[in-house]
């Protein structure tokens, strides 16, 4: 017989042999150890935690599972200390974001700073951190006094000896109630370029670093006018872009 | 040469939309289905079943082979992107190929002697002289490569085109077509050597 000839009645019977139909009972059982690992392959993605999204967890979703962990971190404490009071301790990222507000092309920031400091004042008025809240307030306006406008008869300069004037009753009030910070000095006593008591509201007069990073001048002469001592929070706290 | 001269024309269709709702089976198997995993079974056990036995030439152990492949397939489904039906009977026989060899290399340790092919409805006699003839062959193909085994099988067991096996293999038609003429020049140099012999 010719090889190629023997060749093909090999490959025949090879052929044959192998398509022969497959015995039952392996079959089936076959068929059984599939459908268990079926199951348990459902088993164990029902189990899987849910941040690991998908069927396969591997690398790439433990990436993604930290990333978003890491951004609802950040994201729960800008929102809880968007508007937190001076001396808490997410008191930074509401000075981050006063920060960034003043950076902001187009911004006015005598009006940014009034604003800041009457949303101190209005921390103080709850009660909330009181000291540092009108320490803040102060440096505050000790920085808005350095920037507003030469022109007197500016709807800012309002703003500002109303807000002097608040920050003085406060001041007043607390130190009548007596220290309520423990350790620490007198509340509602500045350590540091404290307002004058008098009719006519005068600025601090020490440059001091604001809770929104700016440096606060000395006060030009001029500003110690007795105009405007109206005792209350006139402009109204939280305004200026604050909040 | 009728065999080895192999016409194309009966082939060039057997893939084609045989099973429409292919596609949704594969899915529904993703997502567990019992019923999805049935239709899968039956439908591909065979080729699975008969690749397996065409390398191994045992009975048994091309049956634990084809269960292996159908367990790892479930554990690897969801890598699996095509579902068209040549991409998903590729997909199992590249998973039985591997199994074949893991099953060899275990074997190699631990030599098992092989099952009878058992048919009540066959002739004793004939079943005898396939097998025969088939361990004639497959004793011949150990002087092959792994490659050249693997494109006889597709080629003259499971019948799939040149097209099928260069997909199924991931090569061009022309080097599908190059390794089967080595592959079968070779077998008949050792045939005739050992018939000589």
């Amino acid at each position: 017989m010719r090889s190629e000839e023997r060749l093909e009645r090999l490959l025949a019977a090879w052929h044959d042999e192998s398509r022969r139909p497959p015995r039952g009972d392996p079959r089936d059982r076959a068929r059984a150890a599939m459908h268990q690992a079926r199951r348990a392959a459902g088993t164990a993605h029902s189990r899987r935690p849910w941040l690991l999204l998908g069927p396969r967890p591997g690398p790439r979703r433990a990436l993604l599972a930290g990333v978003t962990m890491v951004a609802t971190a950040i994201a729960v404490i800008g929102v809880l200390g968007w508007n937190a009071p001076a001396g808490s301790p997410l008191f930074q990222v509401r000075a981050v974001r006063q920060g960034i507000q003043l950076a902001l092309p187009g911004s006015n920031a005598a009006a940014l700073h009034l604003g800041f400091a009457e949303a101190d004042l209005a921390d103080a008025g709850r009660g909330e951190n009181a000291a540092p809240s009108l320490q803040d307030a102060r440096n505050e306006l000790a920085a808005a006094r350095a920037v507003l406008p030469s022109d007197r008869t500016s709807p800012l300069w309002g703003r500002y000896e109303d807000d002097i004037s608040s920050l003085e009753a406060d001041r007043e009030k607390i130190e009548g109630e007596g220290p309520t910070t423990p350790g620490g000095g007198a509340t509602g006593e500045p350590a540091t370029s404290e307002p004058e008591q008098s009719a006519s509201p005068s600025p601090p007069t020490e440059p001091e670093q604001t809770s929104s990073g700016a440096t606060a001048s000395p006060a030009p002469e001029g500003g110690g006018d007795s105009e405007g001592s109206s005792g209350q929070r006139g402009s109204g706290s939280g305004s200026g872009g604050d909040g | 040469m009728q065999r080895l001269e192999v016409d194309e024309s009966d082939r060039s269709g057997e893939f084609g939309e045989e099973l429409n709702g292919l596609a949704e089976t594969v899915q529904a198997a993703r997502r567990g289905e019992a019923e999805a995993w049935d239709r899968l079974f039956e439908r591909f056990h065979p080729d699975v079943h008969a690749y397996a036995l065409a390398r191994l030439g045992d009975w048994a152990s091309a049956e634990d082979v084809t269960q292996e492949v159908f367990v790892a397939a479930v554990a690897s489904i969801p890598r699996l992107r095509d579902h068209r039906e040549p991409a998903v009977q590729a997909w199992f026989l590249h998973i039985c190929r591997h199994k074949v060899l893991d099953h060899l290399r275990r074997s190699a340790r631990q030599s098992r002697a092989p099952a009878p092919a058992t048919n009540a409805t066959a002739d004793p006699q004939t079943v005898l002289e396939t097998r025969l003839l088939a361990e004639e062959l497959r004793a011949a193909m150990r002087d092959l490569t792994e490659e050249q085994r693997d494109i006889l099988v597709r080629r003259f067991v499971l019948d799939q085109s040149l097209e099928a096996v260069a997909r199924g293999t991931r090569r061009s038609v022309g080097a599908v077509k190059s390794m089967q003429h080595r592959a079968l020049a070779s077998l008949e140099r050792l045939l005739s050597e050992a018939s000589w012999g």
